[in-house]
């Protein structure tokens, strides 16, 4: 039986919202990245092809992007990769001791009829 | 190390053999020669000069259409050379020199090298294998030739054995050096008077024709209106009858004190009224002028001299207009006299420019193709021409359909084949497998159109004849047998298609003088002069561009000065002082490739800093930015002041002072005379063809040409929005971004909208 | 585990998790004449604007970079916060793919429909009819499945105490099902907690009708006498009632019409023979009909406890990956429900008795009388509510066989609907209502195009027929955002509840066989009869499906496909690029094919009634009482697991009591049980144990600790519905199919060699 206290799990449960929040913004900066490299990539292409003069601000503003995105997506995929398996690794703690975090975002026995163990919104309101 | 001494020993030897052996040949060859000495050293080949000079020389390699040496294969191989001669022309005598190698292990005595003209066994040359490489000079009778096209024929029959040899074995071959043989000839003065009739001849394409004309006008003010006006009719009458050979037009003024003596080439053509005629021609020489009218006299010595004249400077005009369609097989007597119609005005009509239109189907008897049949065992090639229009615009997915008519007769064997090619793109390949021969009746075979470019394209069906391949070398058939037809009731269809063009594209200038050749034959726009010296180069423009778009273009006026605002659809020949004007300040001529270095106007080389080398830009060295590069003000990015040199320089853009989509072409040279030259070189075959891009430049001679995309595109279409749409669309897809966005955000919110009001519904009850 | 909180004292259970989207009292505010004009505007602006945008025509080099831009915009917009029902960016999301598909339609509307010879121009159309087809089912789906309604959970318990509760009368039609099976489902109807006076159970026995009884065959009138019989002792046994009627006209609905003329409840609950119900089942339902009395249906998910025949025979997942049905029912019931047009499913629902005798009780017109008379009391204006809680616990098919038997029933039933009750046109149905409806009825036409899409690519492989006239690029232009924009639309609407490549195999497998029904219904509305779905069996050892055959016709014949592309592709070097792309396409089908052929044998499954995973604890009475922990559970058995280290290990064959709490009974229920087997397990040491009750009371429990608990069901669920990246079920799908393909040759050789195959039991119930 592992014990754990309040306290503990209280830190728990920050690093976990941390880590669930850190791969929301992960996963959209790693999106964000790879669509923005495609889309100024297939843009200084199409222009090399199509209208090879003109357009100036569509030809600085791609090779911009291009420049920005570059080294943003390996950034985000690796810090997506972390938060990944930190997070998979937060819940693995709370499943080994047969809880789990439900949609409203509290701590709860793994059941059907699940009790609530920790709710972070009720414990700040009622200290 | 012993072992090494004597295999060198024994090579040493072998070589100084070999090297005896080849000696003797060559000098021994050297002797045959019986004929006028020919010149120690032979003219390089001028390209593009088919028609040369009364004595002269041109090499065989300019009526081949394949570069590089001829060479004729197996059993029985031939070519033929197909030379245009004037029929004004009157040849003294002809000598044909032959530069030839052929194989070693032909037999001497059953080995031949046959030369026909117009189909007349001239000259047989023994192949002897002792002396494989050999020259041969065999005259070609002058009463042999006649005007117009003459077949020379070089035909082989190759034996390497007495008997039971393979017709198609790889040693039976002979290669002739078509760049080392040459014709040479002397033409001499045409004996009867000249009549309008010869004036075809006269200026036809082939060996006699002229080259080169000076047109005479008034000088003065008064004759500005036939300068204006007249002189480009003349210009492209001369240059059609050229057909596809280049025409120099020079022009000089008369004035009272005389015609000007030094006048280059056999004809002179004068323009002008009776009044002005009589100041400098004699009486004898004046027509009887009794409308618009056209007169052409010999002037002794093989010089001639047409007359274009009216009682008015509009009959003047007329009769300029009349010599372009005047057709010369029916106009036998030496003066013509063109009535005018009621009104006069109506366009030309659109005689031999047909282009296909879009949405038609044509029987290729229709676009001038008859039925060809070939014979025998070979090679061959069938052309059909595809011309097409300049503007032709459709969907890229649409299809071409071909229906083909044609039949193959029996006993061909293996390899003989049937490859379908437009232009030089492969498109589909048929084997003619069934022994007992084979016809088909509309046989489909469906291309992309977008392997169809504006002006001539050519359908191409290349045929290999091949006897069947029987057993043993004994067993061999000739192959007289076997024929291959295609017949001109074969169909094409074309898709549906609108009028429009991405311009300015000088490739499309080149192939159909779009958009100065409206595409009914009227004249789009005005050829501006600098300075009245500019007149001949402009005429031999206007004249090359008549043979581009196969047919006179009405209404094209040469005005010498440069208005201000130089606005409209306009054609400008200047130097590059008198492009020195303030309102060409923004012709943003740029001449980096990718990112537009805004440039001022050519004139702006005349001032230069450094050397006079026009520097190209680059994606690369616009990332690279190397610090070597002068500062950039400001958003002219680089200013760059140099003289053209020896070069002439044209470009195409949209007219800035023009309203909507009118294209201002500039051809700038330093001075008058360079520009002609340059003029004169870019109107030859080799030059023209090679046009593409917005911007060309090249020097002496069309050497070291330069074409560039500078100037941005824009979308010229004339009857179909839709179509029209779909170009500018294409071209910049972010306006469709920007409609999809706004819509799909003002949707998003309606739907929004409407599911928050029912949601609130679902509360009231719920 | 001991967590000391200050909280878990005072949390006795936890609020219902699922935030409620409806709540009391808030009066809409009625749209004001100025915002009205606005959205008139706003329309008369937005519906020419995007027809502009969709029909505008491209080169395909301006259309692949339009359509990389809309791509990129969707990669992110699917990053962020969208699974909020009806919120902007999903709309924005679904309505940028829905331009995607339009402009794809209408660019191969209006350039690639012209072949050069007549048959390849009708193949190209009857082609394009097909994506036609696909396109406006998912645009439909989009618009039904953008706003899925939560609903809050109310029970009786939230009413007013002075409501007067209404009277039930469950009515279980059964034809040919087993008793046992009947036992378990009565027990369970009777256990529902609802006051016992105004609760009435029937069993509705169709195989022991009197005129099965008077057949002229005497075995078949004995085996239905005997049948009337036995039924009628449990009945009275369990305290149900039980009824019959005269013959058997108009199947389960003419059963049920019967069955009303003898019940006078307000309420009637349908249940079938293999639906067991949970004890909150009224609870739970009941108050909606109170609260609202336009309200004439309360429809509940068929949670189904053991996997189909497809997911048994070849995804072998049915405890992880979302099964067949969670699609219909957890995503696309909670859309129509927002647009009032969530329709009757035959069972596990409850129906308002006035309205139903005020039409005649259930039509009888269509062979799916539960859609037809949902259709008709919508279009009087009545409304239905659909929960999303699964309180019935039912029985799929076992075999494939009985699959598709089933299917081809739905299809023909709803293609009955869409030509007899023509929904698009019945009266009183709104606009929504009506894409509801259609939205549900047109999808099971899916039968056509996925058999054109198969033989599509086969007619110009093999016939030479150009079915697709597109250059490469504007397949990359025009095509492939197309299938980019489809899969991100389903992901987003379904990704929780139906993977990606699963959908395929499934209509693949219902084609073959739809097909044909569904032909014969479009020939005549009236002619398909209702034919039984047979269940419960029980395989002794696995053999190839007899439906089997026409699944090697098309697999032969997408082979010969590919021979025929290798042959065009080395022969003809015009339309190379052409044939690339249809041997992409043909391999697709080939893919799906072959995962068809891994569902065809049939698996071995010797359990009778299925078990399920219970997450609960109880004791072991021996002695001093061993804790443990109920593995799985069902309403035979159970498997407990218990420590090694424990005193008195009981052993093979011993009698034992079990106590398990009942939380959704309130009290903890004690059965005694057999020890069948003993064997170690994850480190614990399991116990087999059969249930071998001694009292009445004692089997009841067994039904209610096994049965009767909804958030058991609704546990397990969630559990198996979640989202997975397309490359994961990809290879999920690759690694599944191939030993299947293995299978089938080793059969096909053991079947050639033995003369004839073991024939299984086959037994069938009444659905």
């Amino acid at each position: 039986m592992v014990v754990v206290t309040l306290d503990e799990l209280a830190v728990h449960m920050r690093s976990l919202t941390g880590a669930e929040q850190g791969l929301r913004w992960a996963r959209r900066l790693f999106s964000t990245g790879c669509a923005l490299f495609y889309l100024a990539f297939s843009t200084l292409v199409f222009l090399m092809q199509y209208s090879p003069v003109g357009q100036i601000a569509l030809f600085i503003g791609s090779l911009l992007t291009l420049v920005i995105s570059v080294p943003l997506i390996p950034v985000a995929w690796l810090a997506r990769r972390r938060l990944w398996r930190q997070r998979n690794r937060l819940h693995g703690v709370l499943f080994a001791q047969g809880l789990r975090v439900d949609e409203a975002g509290r701590v709860v026995t793994n059941d059907p009829h699940p009790r609530l163990i920790y709710d972070r919104a009720r414990l700040s309101g009622a200290v | 190390m012993s072992n090494l001494f004597r295999p060198c020993a024994i090579f040493a030897v072998f070589l100084s053999v070999c090297l005896v052996c080849i000696a003797l040949p060559v000098r021994r060859a050297a002797a045959v020669t019986d004929g006028p000495e020919s010149a120690s050293s032979l003219p390089d080949a001028v390209l593009d000069d088919v028609t040369v000079r009364p004595k002269g020389t041109v090499p065989l390699s300019a009526f081949s259409a394949d570069p590089g040496p001829l060479r004729l294969r197996d059993e029985a191989g031939e070519q033929n050379f197909f030379i245009p001669l004037a029929r004004t022309a009157v040849l003294r005598d002809v000598i044909l020199t032959l530069r030839y190698t052929n194989s070693v292990s032909l037999l001497p005595d059953r080995s031949v090298l046959a030369v026909r003209l117009n189909e007349a066994t001239l000259a047989q040359i023994r192949l002897d294998p002792a002396q494989p490489a050999g020259e041969a000079r065999i005259r070609l009778p002058a009463e042999m030739w006649r005007g117009g096209f003459n077949k020379l024929t070089l035909a082989v029959i190759q034996h390497y054995a007495d008997s039971c040899e393979d017709s198609v074995a790889p040693e039976l071959w002979t290669e002739v050096d078509l760049s080392q043989s040459h014709l040479s000839y002397d033409l001499g003065p045409l004996a009867r008077p000249v009549a309008l009739s010869d004036l075809g001849a006269l200026f036809s394409p082939g060996l006699g024709g002229q080259r080169q004309v000076t047109v005479l006008t008034p000088a003065g003010p008064g004759a500005d209106g036939l300068r204006q006006r007249a002189l480009p009719y003349v210009a492209q009458a001369l240059a059609l009858r050229r057909q596809y050979a280049p025409l120099e037009v020079l022009h000089r003024d008369w004035t009272a004190a005389g015609l000007p003596a030094d006048v280059p080439g056999a004809v002179q053509v004068l323009v002008g009224l009776p009044q002005d005629l009589a100041a400098v021609l004699p009486p004898q020489a004046l027509p009887v002028v009794d409308g618009p009218q056209a007169t052409l006299t010999d002037t002794g010595g093989g010089h001639s001299r047409l007359i274009v004249t009216g009682r008015t400077e509009e009959e003047v005009i007329a009769a300029a207009r009349g010599l372009t369609l005047m057709n010369d097989a029916l106009t036998p007597d030496s003066q013509v006299t063109f009535p005018r119609r009621d009104g006069g005005g109506g366009s030309l009509p659109l005689d031999g420019r047909i282009s296909m239109e879009g949405g038609k189907s044509y029987r290729f008897q229709a676009l001038g193709f008859r039925t060809a049949t070939v014979r025998g065992k070979g090679a061959y090639q069938i052309s059909v021409p595809l011309p097409m229009a300049p503007d032709y615009y459709t969907y890229e997915n649409a299809k071409v359909v071909l229906k083909l008519d044609f039949s193959y007769g029996a006993g061909l064997g293996a390899g003989s084949i049937l490859n379908f090619r437009i232009n030089d793109r492969q498109i589909h390949g048929h084997a003619m497998d069934n022994k007992n021969g084979a016809s088909f009746q509309d046989y489909l075979i469906t291309f992309p159109v977008n392997l169809l470019k504006p002006g001539a394209n050519a359908l191409l069906i290349d045929i290999n004849s091949q006897p069947p391949v029987s057993g043993g070398e004994c067993v061999g058939s000739r192959g007289r047998h076997l024929m291959v037809q295609v017949s001109d009731s074969s169909v094409i269809t074309l898709p549906e298609a609108g009028k429009a063009a991405m311009l300015p594209d000088l490739a499309r200038f080149a192939a159909s003088g779009y958009p100065y050749v409206g595409g009914d034959g009227r004249g789009a726009g005005t050829v501006y002069l600098g300075s009245a010296d500019l007149i001949g180069p402009a005429l031999t423009l206007t004249g090359r561009m008549a043979q581009a778009a196969r047919g006179p273009v009405d209404g094209l006026q040469v005005v010498v000065g440069l208005p201000a605002p130089l606005s409209g659809q306009a054609l400008v020949l200047a130097t590059t002082a008198q492009l020195q004007r303030e309102d060409f300040g923004p012709w943003a001529v740029s001449l980096s490739k990718v990112k537009a270095w805004p440039y001022r106007a050519l004139q702006d080389l005349r001032t230069a800093t450094t050397g006079p080398e026009l520097s190209l830009g680059g994606l690369g060295g616009l990332l690279g930015g190397t610090a070597a590069k002068p500062a950039l003000p400001d958003e002219e990015w680089m200013q760059q002041k140099s003289s053209l040199g020896d070069k002439a320089a044209l470009t195409a853009f949209r007219n800035p002072a023009g309203q909507g989509d009118d294209l201002l072409t500039v051809v700038a040279a330093e001075t008058p005379a360079v520009l002609a030259a340059r003029v004169n070189d870019l109107i030859g075959p080799g030059l023209w063809g090679q046009l593409q891009g917005d911007l060309a430049v090249w020097g002496k001679g069309g050497q070291d040409l330069l074409t560039l995309q500078v100037s941005e595109h824009y979308q010229v279409g004339r009857d179909n929005p839709l179509l029209l749409l779909r170009l500018i669309l294409s071209a910049n897809p972010w306006y469709w971004m920007a409609g999809a966005a706004g819509v799909s955000g003002l949707f998003t919110l309606l739907l929004w909208q409407m599911i928050r009001r029912r949601r609130q519904n679902f509360m009231g009850k719920s | 585990m001991t967590v000391q909180t200050r909280l878990s004292a005072a949390e006795a259970s936890l609020p219902d998790a699922s935030s409620p989207d409806l709540s009391d009292g808030q009066k809409p505010a009625a749209p004001s004449a100025l915002s009205r004009v606005w959205s008139w505007l706003g329309w008369g602006l937005a519906l020419p604007g995007l027809a502009g945008v969709v029909l505008v025509p491209m080169d395909w080099s301006g259309q692949m970079m339009a359509m990389i831009a809309v791509i990129a915009a969707l990669w992110v917009l699917r990053t962020l916060p969208n699974d909020e029902p009806g919120s902007p960016l999903r709309l924005l999301v679904l309505l940028l793919t829905a331009i995607v598909s339009l402009r794809y339609i209408a660019w191969r509307g209006l350039f690639t429909l012209n072949s050069s010879t007549l048959i390849s121009t009708a193949l190209a159309v009857i082609l394009y009819l097909a994506e036609v087809y696909s396109v406006v089912i998912s645009l439909l789906g989009a618009l039904v499945n953008s706003t899925p309604l939560r609903r809050p959970s109310l029970m009786l318990a939230d009413l007013p105490p002075e409501t007067a509760l209404p009277t039930v009368d469950v009515l279980i039609p059964t034809y040919n099902e087993p008793a046992e099976m009947l036992e378990v489902t009565l027990r369970a109807a009777l256990q529902i907690q609802y006051p016992a006076d105004l609760l009435r159970v029937y069993l509705l026995d169709d195989g022991g009708t009197d005129a099965k009884i008077a057949q002229v065959d005497p075995e078949n009138a004995a085996a239905a006498q005997a049948r009337r019989t036995t039924l009628q002792a449990l009945c009275h046994r369990l305290g149900a009632r039980y009824l019959t009627r005269a013959e058997n006209s108009h199947a389960k609905a003419g059963n049920i019409n019967s069955a009303l003329a003898h019940t006078d409840g307000d309420l009637i609950v349908i249940l079938d023979a293999d639906h067991v119900p949970t004890g909150d089942f009224l609870n739970r339902t009941v108050p909606w009909m109170v609260k609202r009395p336009d309200v004439f249906l309360v429809q509940t998910p068929h949670f189904m406890i053991n996997p189909d025949p497809i997911d048994r025979n070849l995804l072998q997942s049915f405890r992880r990956m979302p099964s067949e049905n969670d699609m219909f029912y957890q995503t696309i019931q909670k859309g129509l429900d927002f647009w009032d047009s969530s329709f009757f499913c035959g069972s596990a629902a409850v129906l308002r008795r006035a309205p139903l005798m005020a039409i005649g009780g259930l039509a009888g017109q269509t062979i799916t009388e539960d859609a037809e008379t949902a259709i008709t009391l919508h279009g009087q204006g009545l409304k239905s509510v659909y929960l999303d809680r699964p309180m019935v616990a039912g029985l799929n098919p076992e075999t494939f066989t009985a699959f598709v038997i089933q299917r081809m029933r739905w299809a023909q039933g709803m293609t009955q609907i869409l030509l007899l009750k023509r929904p698009f046109m019945a009266p009183g149905l709104s606009w929504f209502q009506r894409v509801g409806y259609m939205s549900s009825l047109l999808f099971w036409l899916f039968p056509f195009a996925r058999m054109i899409f198969i033989f599509s690519p086969l007619a110009y492989l093999i016939g030479g027929f150009d079915v697709y006239n597109a250059s490469t690029m504007q397949i990359l232009a025009y095509t492939v955002p197309h299938v980019l924009a489809g899969y991100i639309m389903s992901d987003m609407l379904f990704g929780r509840t139906r993977w990606p490549l699963i959908s395929e195999i499934y209509e693949l497998m219902q084609s073959i066989f739809s097909l044909n029904a569904l032909i014969k219904v479009v020939a005549n509305p009236r002619h398909p009869s209702f034919v039984v779905t047979p269940k419960g069996d029980t395989m002794a050892e696995e053999f190839i499906s007899p439906l089997a055959k026409p699944f090697y016709g098309l697999f032969v014949l997408v082979g010969i496909g590919f021979i025929f592309g290798g042959w065009r592709l080395w022969d003809d070097p015009v339309t190379r690029d052409m044939t690339m792309v249809v041997l992409v396409w043909n391999t697709l089908n080939f893919l799906t094919l072959t995962a068809a052929l891994g569902a065809l044998v049939e698996r071995r499954q010797r359990r009778a009634s299925p078990r399920m995973p219970a997450q609960q604890t109880g004791t072991v009475l021996t002695g001093a009482g061993v804790s443990c922990d109920i593995d799985d559970l069902s309403a035979g058995g159970a498997r407990l697991l218990i420590d090694p280290s424990a005193p008195q290990i009981p052993r093979k064959g011993d009698l034992i009591r079990l106590a398990a709490p009942a939380p959704q009974a309130g009290r903890t229920v004690m059965l005694s049980c057999e020890v069948c087997s003993v064997f170690p397990l994850r480190r614990r040491l399991a116990l087999g144990v059969r249930f071998v009750p001694a009292t009445e009371a004692e089997a009841n429990d067994a039904v209610v600790l096994a049965f009767g608990d909804s958030a058991r069901w609704q546990f397990f669920l969630d559990r198996r519905v979640r989202p997975i990246a397309f490359t994961t079920a990809l290879s999920m799908i690759f690694g599944l199919i191939w030993q299947p393909v293995l299978l089938h040759a080793r059969m096909l050789r053991a079947a050639i060699r033995l003369p004839s195959c073991l024939q299984t039991r086959q037994g069938s119930t009444h659905e």
